[in-house]
């Protein structure tokens, strides 16, 4: 958040950078609760109940990718912390195109699904909006990375000034997590 | 052009787009294209992308993102508040406008529905009508509820006590009011379509197959609260991090502790309605089965998750009223606020305890039997921290020097009326009693109690009080004792008889009841004009003294706190430098205190 | 500082004396006929009891303040007191205590009194549907269905008889949309939600009909739609003897057949 032209402004001893990263925490609390009553729609109406035939082992697989696109992503991070844009270029690349691979996975997954789980039952509905919510903000997530993607490319990140690089790899674990819980409350429980 | 113009242009092209496009792929499946649902849902979406686009966000964030060098809106006089701009002064005065703007306009439709109720049978409009104009009115109004405080006194006055420059995200301050005006512009225009008769609550299966207009309703609030969302994170991070040298945690005026509080209510439960709009709109527009028992769905967890949300959000409306009320009580008794720190607990409290209680709106849904008894024991142990805002206001009056300014007698008064609302409160958590007044006009007093009573009473202390502070002028006292009288004794003329009403068996929601009822529903609708009326005088005086009132100074009412150690009003970085803050901001008649904060005159 | 306390507790008392006199006295309920009813009434006047002096302690402190606190020029200052131990942890226990005591009685004992006996004499099933009640007596095999009327009309509306000094079992569902089965003069609702049976036991104690008072009536209480206000019909409650005439003039009625559903057609319309 810059556009600040005065001068003398306190921020109560917190720097810029922790009063982003604060923000950005609340916001992923925010988004949390999202899940939470998602999954709270889940439990309450259905209980455990689910059908046979979901797909677990694919879902294991996605859980795999995706989990690897956060260490990816960390590496990012990690590789500008050390002044290293080419490493963060390749990371950056890397992670995205996991996420892409997630995002063909769970289109897949929902094509069998659509066949499989009637969209119009409470299972089917709360699976679709629940993986549709994680899937839509995964693509904001890859959003969100391309333009960090982009600026780095322009050499906007330093060691000391990457809060873009961080909170793009921030907001993508977030939404790695978001895929546990998925995992769980809809496949596992 | 005016950012407003931009936006709602590019608003209705991402509409069309959105609409267009819908349609399209739908012809494409070889579905019938124009349907209202998905066609109208999928238009509002990119609508609301591009008004919020055009109205600001893509010449400040989009281009930064894109490398470009950002346009920040910047302008001067009246224009600065037609545009995305960042001083959070500016912002609450947006705020403030649009807001008072809903109340007045909902406060003319519970006129037209007190014209109705005024004799039994059906007089001015069908039931058809009533239900829609009901609904817009409680809706309407709880939106104001629940953002006008935070949302005016909020962005203007926490950056101010807090002794910062602006809040911690000055341009997702602007975007948390910018994504209103989608809002209400759905609400202003969903009686040409025909409206919603579903209230407030909106709950399904009812709203699953009632006319298109109910879509209205849900977009409203699922935008609504995502502005509540992003208003919180600013606020909380602001009031954790911007704090000025010396503005202790325990130095922290209360009202900045209420807005704090607040927003962890709605920085959370906030997503739970969200998703229950997301839910009911689905089921309207895409076939899918949450609520609808038809395809073997569950009507009633729609209001589990609803109530999650909607039970907090009544203190979302009540807190930041309370922390006004302690603030004037406070400086116009100057004395120190009592027991500062069990008011504050009491605010956490009543936080913590919002969450577990929203069950007693479904005592008689036929909920499952275990819950009701431990939804009694929370809901009615919230009164134990409700008290501690009392045992603060009682204590900061007795042994003080009261001044009974205007916005003295609204908090006095919004105090006095909140203690009614709440014990009304306390009997509808009986489950015994709950089960006759349930869905009367006994709730329907009560809730006008705390809301109106509480909430509204104590948004008007706060405008009275911070009048001069934003205005730079000073209105009219007799005019303003005046308003408070003629609306503290109408508003009780008004609900207490509701409270009656229920106990006699008049069910809420409703265009007609048994003719028995009809000489107290008389008198009530007579005591309603008298109230609407008393709001004439206020538009009038604080017209008045914005054209010609006497300039104010400083600090009219000799308050401690920041905001007030500056000028009327504040310039466009509030303090000419960073203020030291010294001792707290109640200190009256502390001698070893000083002042509460030093002020550097130039850095 | 001592005469203060001493006179807002002395009017403390005083207002309180008053007030639980009025509140015990004072006859805001509408005619009830049923044992529930009388259990919901107390329950009321137990909790304006209590309100009683939590209300007056506010109010006394609040008026004994503005009449003796108020400043006489500009610059005079309040005591500086900050807080007082004794009355806060004072103020925390007793309102700690009270709200438990609510929470005990009314509260807790009145619900296991509602929710304690499940057996009932009578049952009779309701069905709801925007905006009419189906009403079964499976017993007699009779039914009655009303029509969105309103109150102007609501005479023509059949009559949903209950006996007098019976325990009777409600079975409620509907068709539809969400409506809520209440009749005030019992004081006991419940919802009618649709896939969903709910239940509701009543002892009738009283005999009374709609035309004594329009608590006597079966109202939806929960938003239906358009006819919310109209889904409605007149109770009567009857002597057993009567009750069973009552049944067998329906029966009769009925095995006529269908002069209801000529009915139906005529009023429907809203
Ligand atoms: C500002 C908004 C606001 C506030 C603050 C409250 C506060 C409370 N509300 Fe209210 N309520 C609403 C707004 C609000 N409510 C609305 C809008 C509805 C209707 C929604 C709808 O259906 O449309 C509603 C409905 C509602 C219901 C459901 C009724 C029904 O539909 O059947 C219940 C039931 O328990 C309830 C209870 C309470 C309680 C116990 C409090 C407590 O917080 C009150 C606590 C305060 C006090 C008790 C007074 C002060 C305390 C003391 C002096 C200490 C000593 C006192 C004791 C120990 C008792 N409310
Ligand atoms: C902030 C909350 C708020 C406020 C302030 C009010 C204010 C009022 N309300 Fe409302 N009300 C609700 C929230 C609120 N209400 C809610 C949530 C519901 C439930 C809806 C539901 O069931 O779903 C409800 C329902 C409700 C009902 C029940 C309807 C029913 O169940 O059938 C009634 C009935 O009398 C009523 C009456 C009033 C009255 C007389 C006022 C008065 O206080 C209004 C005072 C008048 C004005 C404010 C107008 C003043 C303006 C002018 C005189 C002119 C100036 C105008 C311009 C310049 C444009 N309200
Ligand atoms: Cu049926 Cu209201
Ligand atoms: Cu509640």
């Amino acid at each position: 958040m810059s556009g600040h032209s005065h001068e003398a402004v306190y921020e109560g001893g917190y720097t810029r950078l922790q009063i982003n990263r604060m923000g950005l925490w609340f916001f992923i609390i925010s988004e949390a609760f999202l899940f939470l009553a998602l999954h709270a729609y889940r439990l309450l109406a259905l209980g455990t109940f689910k059908p046979e035939n979901l797909n677990i082992t694919l879902a294991g697989v996605m859980t795999i990718v995706l989990l690897l696109s956060s260490l990816t992503v960390h590496r990012a991070e990690k590789a500008i912390a050390h002044g290293d844009t080419r490493g963060l270029l390749r990371y950056l690349l890397l992670t995205m195109g996991l996420g892409v691979a997630f995002l063909a996975l769970m289109g897949y997954e929902w094509s069998i699904a659509f066949r499989e789980i009637n969209p119009s039952s409470p299972y089917g509905s709360i699976f679709f909006l629940t993986t549709g919510s994680h899937a839509l903000h995964l693509l904001s997530g890859l959003f969100i990375l391309a333009l960090v993607y982009l600026a780095a490319r322009r050499g906007a990140y330093q060691p000391e000034d990457h809060w873009g690089v961080t909170a793009g790899a921030l907001y993508w674990h977030f939404v790695d997590v978001v895929w546990l819980s998925v995992f769980l409350i809809l496949y596992l429980v | 052009m005016l950012p407003v113009f931009r936006g709602l242009m590019w608003g209705v092209i991402g509409f069309l787009i959105g609409g267009g496009l819908t349609a399209l792929i739908r012809g494409v499946l070889g579905l019938e294209p124009w349907v209202f649902g998905s066609v109208f849902l999928v238009g509002y979406l990119f609508g609301l992308a591009g008004w919020l686009l055009g109205v600001g966000v893509w010449d400040t964030w989009m281009r930064e993102f894109l490398g470009l060098e950002p346009r920040p809106y910047q302008a001067e006089g009246w224009r600065r508040y037609f545009g995305f701009t960042t001083d959070h002064k500016v912002i609450g005065i947006q705020y403030g406008a649009t807001f008072l703007g809903m109340f007045f306009l909902a406060g003319l439709l519970a006129m037209m529905m007190r014209i109705e109720l005024m004799q039994p049978g059906r007089d001015i409009f069908n039931f058809a009508q009533y239900n829609r104009v009901m609904s817009l009115h409680g809706f309407l109004m709880v939106l104001v509820a629940v953002t006008a405080i935070p949302g005016m006194f909020g962005n203007y006055f926490v950056p101010l006590m807090i002794g910062a420059e602006d809040m911690a995200f000055p341009r997702m301050n602007a975007l948390s009011f910018w994504i209103w005006p989608p809002a209400a512009i759905l609400l202003l225009l969903s009686p040409f379509f025909g409206g919603w008769d579903s209230g407030w609550t909106g709950y399904p299966p009812l709203a699953l197959t009632n006319d298109p207009g109910q879509m209205f309703y849900n977009l409203a609030f699922f935008t609504g609260g995502l502005s509540s969302v992003v208003g919180s994170i600013n606020f909380l991070t602001t009031i954790i991090t911007m704090r000025a040298p010396g503005m202790t945690w325990g130095r922290l005026p209360i009202f900045v502790w209420s807005i704090f509080m607040t927003s962890i209510m709605s920085l959370t439960a906030t997503q739970f309605v969200g998703v229950a709009m997301l839910m009911t709109v689905l089921d309207r527009v895409a076939n899918t089965a949450f609520f609808d028992p038809a395809r073997g769905g569950y009507p009633l967890i729609y209001q589990h998750i609803f109530w999650f949300y909607s039970h907090p959000a009544v203190y979302v409306m009540m807190m930041p009223a309370w922390g006004i009320m302690l603030e004037v009580l406070a400086h116009f008794a100057r004395k120190p606020l009592f027991a500062y720190k069990w008011a504050v607990a009491g605010f956490g409290g009543v936080t913590a305890l919002s969450f577990a209680v929203w069950a007693h709106h479904m005592f008689t849904s036929g909920m499952p039997e275990t819950l009701h008894v431990p939804f009694m024991a929370t809901t009615e142990s919230i009164s134990v921290p409700t008290g501690l805002i009392f045992l603060s206001a009682l204590g900061t009056l007795w042994q003080g020097k009261l001044r009974f300014k205007t916005p003295m007698l609204f908090a006095l008064g919004g105090l006095f009326n909140f203690l009614i609302g709440g014990i009304t409160g306390v009997f509808n958590s009986d489950l015994p009693a709950d089960v006759h007044l349930h869905d009367t006009f006994w709730v329907v007093s009560h809730f006008h109690y705390t809301i109106v009573g509480g909430a509204i009473f104590g948004l008007f202390a706060g405008i009275y009080y911070w009048y001069p502070k934003m205005v730079g002028r000073m209105y009219s006292e007799r005019l303003g004792r005046l308003h408070f009288w003629l609306m503290f004794i109408f508003f009780n003329l008004v609900f207490l008889p509701m409270a009656w009403l229920g106990l006699h068996g008049m069910n809420r929601r409703i265009g007609d009841y048994p003719p028995e009822l009809g000489g107290v529903n008389a008198f009530v609708s007579i005591s309603a004009f008298i109230l609407g009326a008393s709001f004439l005088i206020f538009l009038y005086n604080m017209v008045m003294a914005w054209a010609r009132g006497p300039v104010a100074e400083a600090n009219p009412w000799g308050a401690r706190t920041l905001e007030w150690a500056t000028s009327s009003p504040p310039p466009v970085h509030n303090f000419p430098a960073v203020p030291q803050v010294l001792s707290g901001p109640y200190d009256y008649g502390v001698p070893e205190a000083g002042v509460h904060a030093a002020v550097p005159v130039e850095s | 500082m001592r005469r203060d306390v001493v006179l807002v507790g002395l009017l403390w008392v005083l207002a309180t004396l008053v007030g639980e006199y009025v509140v015990s006295t004072l006859d805001i309920y509408p005619p009830k006929a049923a044992l529930e009813a009388e259990h919901i009434d107390q329950a009321i006047r137990t909790l304006l009891m209590l309100a009683v002096p939590v209300f007056n302690f506010v109010v006394v402190v609040m008026l004994y303040s503005i009449w003796r606190f108020r400043a006489r020029d500009e610059a005079e200052v309040g005591e500086p007191i900050y807080t007082h131990r004794t009355f806060t942890v004072g103020w925390l226990v007793v309102t700690s205590a009270l709200a438990a005591v609510l929470f005990y009685n009314p509260g807790y004992v009145g619900w296991k009194f509602l929710k304690s006996n499940p057996t009932a004499d009578l049952e009779i099933q309701v069905t709801a549907a925007q905006w009419h009640w189906h009403i079964t007596y499976p017993d007699y095999g009779v039914s009655l269905k009303s029509r969105p009327i309103g109150f102007a009309r609501i005479e023509e509306n059949p009559v949903l008889a209950l006996p007098a000094g019976k325990r009777v079992k409600f079975e409620v569902t509907s068709d539809d949309v969400i409506h809520s089965f209440w009749i005030p003069a019992l004081r006991m609702k419940v919802d009618a939600v649709p896939g969903v049976v709910t239940t509701m036991y009543v002892t009738i104690t009283e005999t009374g009909s709609y035309e004594e008072d329009a608590v006597f009536r079966v109202q939806c209480a929960e938003l239906c739609g358009t006819g919310h206000p109209r889904m409605t019909m007149p109770v009567v409650i009857l002597e057993p003897e009567e009750f069973e005439d009552w049944i067998k003039q329906q029966q009769m009625q009925e095995a006529m057949g269908g002069s209801m559903e000529g009915m139906e057609k005529q009023g429907d319309g809203h």
